[in-house]
């Protein structure tokens, strides 16, 4: 055991202040925990498989940030310090050093005060003033009349509405608060992360003087030029080594003499340093997406029964955000003019409990001046129609007309919505006791008794409920689509497809036709959002990749000595304890 | 409709349990057997037991509160499979809470002389529930034929197999770097780092035992029935966005339940959480004292003597030996063969910091690991909800309560993360903010649905 040398002077130099800060970790501990590695001098040879790994995932960010980079000069001005190694030798480095290459756009100053508007104290409030409205805005009932918030809210009603409380998500204080939130994102991200990028991809070497100064570390490798034989280029010789495993952990080195250096700085995890510009970026792209929606998209319902027509132009149009000349300015004006959507076949199946399993639609998109069929589909919730830029939505369903035979003669009875009191749904149908009883319904001209007739009663798509003229309940028709019902304790006596009314008349049902409510929906955002999305989600996880940098040097004093030095943004224990590690590695 | 992707998921999902639950056979056992910071586990479960028994006294409270709620607790489906289940999980976690906090408090002797046998018996425990939970949302697959994150049992089931299971992880995975050993394996970091495995199965098992107690006895029954699933949740979306969505829940969780660990350790003192640990703590002791003659345990100078560096010397009370080490080199190494020597010397955290801010930077590294990657969970989980959305609703977006709560809990992670990435906050600061967390996953997670209102009350279709 070689004595410790004392290092008194620097120790003491080095009081750390007391900050409880170093211990950060990425959750990716793959790409940072480096593999075990036992004291053998082999150490070259495992170094690029691992760092392969460990590089792995950088490489959908640096793809995407290539969509902004606007041009590389790697081959131009040769950057402090030489390329240790071509890229043949380490691959794995190659995003790295692409990303070090990367000329990226000047950073702004600070303008209009910025850095006070847009300081991150400012920005932090501003989330957390957004997280409170938001909360807000799910305990305040929205979109309400002001009588409701003057019943439920006497004292503030006329602040909430002043507000525009009553539509928190569109109302002026939050989305200025968004703008704002925004316009800090853009100033943060040019004036203090861009700035901080550029510096990592600096390369600056670190005198062995400077290194006892400062650094969170400092680690001294005494290697007694006359021990193992190299006489006097023993620390030269474990520079060029650290250099090798330094390369081999991932790491890009530059070094001060190619052949014989006495200096080395070393860099790791630049994507660190990108990822929340990268970040930044895609939240920027998600609200732009969503101010194009906001004020170009267009969304509205039509309800169209069984066999009906919707023209979708006209249906887009009504669900323009912004009229007037405005929209002149609109990418999707006149979007699917004289299209048509027909409605082939709407149907509802049922589970055997009589729950709605799900809503079928089967659309045609049509022509409306030359009657061609473009396009047919079926939808239903979950699986929307697109088509020329419009997408069709299942989301709403009403009765529209019942089909049945009155002793054999066909009839139509249209059916109207019955106002729920909180209930299910239904509808309602009158049928005049004089076309049941006629002999020809047909040839029924005139309805001299208007209030007398048969009720039918619609709730679901699978039977009717039919009142007689003495208004008590007759009988139930079932649906032939339905599936057989058992015939529930306490129904009526008639039951079926075909049941008898006012004295023997029969009535059969042919078919409950519904009517499907439809989405029309335009949002020429969406692929902003989208693209925002792609964006976010790899980059918040890149983004809490370390960036680390290493620093090490012939000792001036002693030239027998290698002082290293380094510094990590986060995950400083871990750091240190690697360092250790490719320290040791090296010694042996 | 049944789910097409039965088949892939169930096997994914037994892999992904046994993976969690066999780690530790590649994870070498703890070589250090000291006591140092045993101290501080005890401490930190006497907070922890205040707080949730607190809680789980609410919790019946609220079962009569509720109209719905049914009779006899822990009556069960007929489903014997799942009664059983459901009993082993309960009980697994009942038993990992004891056993966790036994070793906090009482056991610590024991505990410190078992710690070359490998994990503590609660980490069995807790795996044994694990699996357990396992079982049950396997057996609800195959009986309802969809992915069991339909109803509020059955996510409140897969959020305890979530807990479990990220625990578990960042358990065994915590002592588990390779680089640490070379200079320091017995020193105070590595020791560290194995209390906070005691520290994280004392915070974590009551949530779990919570979770799981709420889901079988408090929840009415009719709600824990397997139902089908309404034509918005017929989408392969589900799977994706709800599983997801629990993980990141999961792991927010977790890592907020260590925030708040970290802010009891950090308490100054003339707080009242120090004072409630200062009082109850030696009549705890003197209650294991009687119940088992304690093991005579090294100190901690003599434990630090032991392991024959000093890196961190600035902790102990051993102040003669500190004295005279540390003042020559914080640590050093030295490879005979070729007589060469490294000697180690760092200013950051690890050196001069009290045996308390130790163990509360690497609880809450474990805390800032975990919150990272529940945050990145929760990025793609509104991600995906919000293209499911799209397909399903007409529109990504929609101010809907659920999706709101969400926006906000991603928003309060986002502002924890930033302090914790940009500025030179003190972590306890940050850690608030990391705890508070835990309140907002919680009002997103039940507090929207009790609010009965939005399209995630799965019942939109039909106004």
């Amino acid at each position: 055991m070689a004595p410790a040398l004392p290092s008194m002077a620097a120790a003491s130099l080095r009081q750390p202040e007391m900050q409880l800060r170093a211990a950060t970790f990425s959750p990716t501990q793959a790409t940072q925990a480096a593999p075990a590695r036992p004291f053998t001098p082999s150490v070259i040879t495992g170094g690029s498989e691992s760092s392969h790994r460990r590089h792995l995932p950088c490489a959908v960010v640096a793809c995407l940030a290539g969509t902004w980079a606007t041009r590389k000069r790697r081959s131009q001005v040769p950057r402090l310090g030489t390329l240790t190694a071509g890229d043949a030798e380490t691959p794995s480095n190659a995003i790295e050093e692409w990303l070090l290459s990367l000329d990226l756009p000047t950073p702004l100053k600070p303008v209009l005060g910025s850095s006070a508007w847009a300081s991150f104290a400012a920005s932090l409030v501003q989330m957390f003033v957004v997280a409170g409205l938001s909360a807000l805005g799910t305990l305040i009932e929205q979109g309400e009349s002001p009588a409701f918030y003057a019943q439920k809210y006497p004292e503030s009603s006329g602040i909430l509405l002043m507000l525009g409380f009553d539509h928190m998500y569109s109302c002026p204080l939050f989305l200025g608060l968004l703008a704002w939130l925004a316009a800090s994102l853009i100033a943060c991200t040019a004036t203090t992360q861009l700035p901080l990028a550029k510096k990592a991809q600096r390369f600056s070497f670190r005198s062995s003087a400077a290194m006892k100064r400062r650094g969170s570390f400092l680690m001294r490798m005494n290697c007694p030029a006359s021990s193992a034989g190299v006489a006097a280029t023993g620390a030269a010789t474990r520079l060029l080594q650290l250099r090798e495993e330094l390369q081999g952990r991932g790491f890009i080195v530059r070094s001060d003499d190619d052949v014989n250096p006495t200096q080395l700085a070393a860099s790791r995890g630049l994507v660190g340093k990108f990822a929340p510009m990268a970040v930044h970026l895609a939240l920027l792209l998600t609200l732009a997406g969503n101010t194009v929606g906001l004020v170009f998209g267009s969304s509205s319902e039509v309800l169209v029964g069984d066999g009906g027509y919707a023209d979708i132009g006209k249906v887009l149009d009504a669900g323009r955000r912004i009229k007037g000349p405005l929209s002149m300015l609109s990418p999707n004006k006149g979007l699917l003019e004289s299209t048509l959507v027909r409605v082939d076949d709407f149907r509802i199946e049922y589970k055997d409990d009589g729950n709605i399993d799900q809503f079928y639609s089967k659309l045609a998109i049509e022509d409306a001046n030359t009657q061609k069929e473009l396009y047919s589909d079926e939808i239903f919730v979950n699986k929307p129609l697109r088509y020329g830029g419009a997408t069709i939505y299942q989301a709403d369903w009403a009765i529209d007309r019942l089909q049945m035979f009155i002793n054999g003669f066909p009839v139509v009875v249209p059916c109207k919505s019955l106002p729920a009191d909180g209930g299910d749904r239904s509808w309602a149908a009158f049928l005049p006791l004089e076309l049941v009883t006629a002999k020809d319904p047909a040839a029924v001209k005139q309805i001299t008794k208007p209030k007398e007739g048969i009720v039918f009663i619609v709730q679901n798509m699978r039977n009717v409920q039919v009142y007689g003229s003495d208004q008590t309940l007759v009988g139930v028709l079932r649906s032939p689509l339905a599936k057989v019902d058992e015939k529930l304790e306490g129904m009526p006596i008639q039951f079926g497809q075909e049941i008898t009314v006012e004295g023997g008349n029969t009535l059969r049902l042919d078919r409950i036709v519904g009517s499907t409510g439809l989405i029309v929906k335009n949002d020429p955002g969406v692929p902003l959002v989208y693209a925002g999305y792609a964006l976010l989600m790899p980059a918040t996880l890149l983004s809490v990749l370390p960036f680390v940098q290493v620093w090490a040097a012939i000792n001036s004093d002693d030239e027998n000595q290698i002082l290293v030095t380094g510094r990590a943004n986060r995950n400083q224990l871990q750091f240190e304890d690697e360092m250790k590690a490719t320290v040791l590695t090296i010694a042996n | 409709m049944v789910s097409p992707n039965r088949p892939v998921l169930l096997p994914t999902l037994l892999v992904l349990a046994l993976a969690c639950w066999s780690w530790q056979a590649f994870v070498p056992a703890p070589r250090g057997v000291d006591n140092l910071a045993s101290e501080r586990v005890q401490e930190q479960a006497v907070t922890a037991a205040a707080g949730t028994v607190a809680a789980l006294g609410a919790l019946p409270a609220h079962a009569v509160d509720n109209p719905l709620a049914h009779g006899a607790p822990g009556v069960m489906d007929a489903n014997e499979l799942q009664g059983w289940a459901e009993r082993a999980s309960f009980g697994g976690l009942l038993v990992c809470t004891l056993l966790a906090w036994w070793r906090g408090t009482l056991g610590s002797g024991q505990a410190s002389a078992q710690a070359d046998s490998g994990k503590p018996p609660a980490f069995w425990a807790m795996a044994f529930s694990n699996l357990a939970l396992v079982v049950l949302l396997s057996n609800r697959w195959i009986e309802s034929g969809h992915f069991p994150l339909s109803n509020m049992y059955e996510s409140l089931s897969f959020l305890a197999w979530g807990v479990t299971a990220v625990t578990l992880y960042f358990t065994a995975t915590e002592n588990n770097n390779d680089d640490a050993k070379y200079f320091d394996s017995k020193a105070g970091g590595a020791q560290a780092k194995r209390v906070t495995g005691d520290i994280a199965a004392v915070w974590a098992s009551p949530v779990a035992l919570g979770i799981v107690a709420f889901a079988q006895f408090s929840l009415p029954k009719a709600l824990q029935k397997a139902g089908a699933l309404v034509p918005a949740l017929q989408s392969n979306w589900l799977v994706m966005h709800v599983s997801v969505v629990m993980c990141s829940y999961a792991t927010l969780l977790f890592g907020s339940v260590l925030c708040m660990a970290v802010l009891a350790l950090s308490q100054p003192k003339e707080s009242p959480i120090t004072a409630i640990r200062e009082a109850v703590q030696p009549a705890l002791q003197g209650l294991a004292n009687g119940l088992q003659p304690q093991p005579a345990v090294a100190t901690a100078g003599q434990a630090m003597a032991m392991t024959g560096t000093t890196l961190d010397a600035g902790n102990t009370a051993n102040k003669k030996e500190q004295d005279v080490e540390a003042a020559v080199t914080t640590s050093a190494v030295s490879v005979s063969a070729t007589n060469v020597t490294v000697e180690f010397s760092s200013s950051s955290a690890s050196a001069v910091l009290s045996e308390d801010d130790q163990l509360a930077i690497t609880l809450d590294d474990l805390a800032y690991r975990s919150l990272l990657l529940g945050f990145g969970f929760l990025t793609i989980g509104i991600v995906s909800g919000a293209v499911w959305a799209n397909e399903a609703w007409g529109n990504y977006w929609s101010w809907d309560p659920k999706e709101t709560w969400a926006l906000i809990t991603w928003l309060v992670y986002a502002g924890y993360l930033h302090t914790r990435l940009q500025l030179g906050w003190d972590t306890r600061e940050s850690a608030k903010i990391g705890a508070f967390g835990f309140l907002v996953v919680w009002v997103c997670y039940i507090g929207v649905n009790l609010m009965g209102i939005g399209l995630h009350s799965y019942g939109f279709f039909l106004k």
